[in-house]
């Protein structure tokens, strides 16, 4: 009996840190092709989840405002009082702001770090700034 | 079957998502459907013959839905929330349209017809002040 009782505490510790982390990281596959070229469709990605507003320049996830039960990965375009504008990084072949407005902060729950598949383009998912953002045709058509 | 592979294929999806729209809207789509509903109510009243009434009734109910749906698709994909700041009673242009649309659907009443034709042109309006005629049409709207 010993012996297992010595396992029960650190049995319960990796339980308590193995639900710990699946609340705060998931992982998601793309699908679609509004986020060319930084993400393609098939892409896997890391996400963590939030704890603050989301910031100009990242990838998020969030509840697409028009389809129940449907998640969007987005770049926010801004935030500010009126809410969370989202874009694609592909905006001649996005849905995004420009056709459902902004989205409630609290919604976006989710940030995209990395991408963990295909192989060769594993790596970091950077925040980039709105103004190259805009330099790129992302302001309001 | 499970695979190594797919242990490690997420479960939750997300959308970069695009719906592809074409782009091209104008409001005379939903006016020549509801021209459609105006005449053949005319015709209905001048004529006595049973087979062609029951066969106008069921072509007008068909061109008024088609105005719902041309109205629907106008509000929802091609005016966007800029235009609601521009056009505050947008949307309730729309309803009063879209419901003026089923009162023609289910009357033979040339006036209501008539009103849903003058608030057909009313979204036009907004339609051509929001630069629709230029963006949405291939080379503007044919004269």
């Amino acid at each position: 009996m010993r012996p297992v009782r010595g396992l029960i505490g650190p049995l319960v510790a990796c339980l308590g840190v193995a639900v710990f982390v699946r609340r705060q990281l998931d992982v998601v596959e793309v699908r679609g092709q509004s986020m060319l070229p930084t993400l393609h469709p098939g892409d896997r990605l890391v996400a963590v989840r939030l704890h603050r507003p989301p910031r100009p320049g990242e990838i998020v996830i969030a509840p697409d405002p028009r389809q129940r039960g449907r998640e969007l990965v987005k770049r926010v375009l801004s935030a500010d009082a009126s809410g969370i504008s989202l874009r694609g990084d592909n905006p001649a072949g996005s849905t995004d702001a420009r056709a459902f407005g902004a989205i409630h902060p609290e919604l976006v729950a989710w940030r995209v770090v990395m991408r963990y598949w295909p192989p060769r383009r594993i790596g970091p998912l950077r925040r980039r700034s709105p103004v190259t953002l805009l330099a790129e045709g992302g302001e309001p058509v | 079957m499970f695979t190594l592979r797919s242990l490690f294929r997420p479960t939750r999806i997300v959308d970069a998502h695009c719906d592809i729209p074409c782009g091209v809207y104008d409001p005379e789509q939903a006016r020549i459907e509801a021209e459609s509903c105006l005449k053949i109510i005319e015709k209905y009243e001048g004529d006595d013959d049973p087979l062609f009434r029951a066969r106008c009734i069921h072509v007008k109910e068909e061109r008024a839905e088609l105005v719902k749906h041309h109205l629907d698709v106008l509000w929802h994909d091609y005016f966007k929330p800029e235009h609601l700041e521009k056009y505050p009673d947008l949307h309730e242009t729309f309803w009063k349209a879209t419901k003026q649309a089923s009162k023609v659907k289910h009357t033979l009443d040339a006036g209501a017809a008539r009103e849903l034709l003058s608030m057909i042109d009313t979204i036009d309006e907004m339609w051509k002040a929001t630069g629709g005629p230029e963006k949405t049409r291939v080379n503007g709207r044919p004269s």
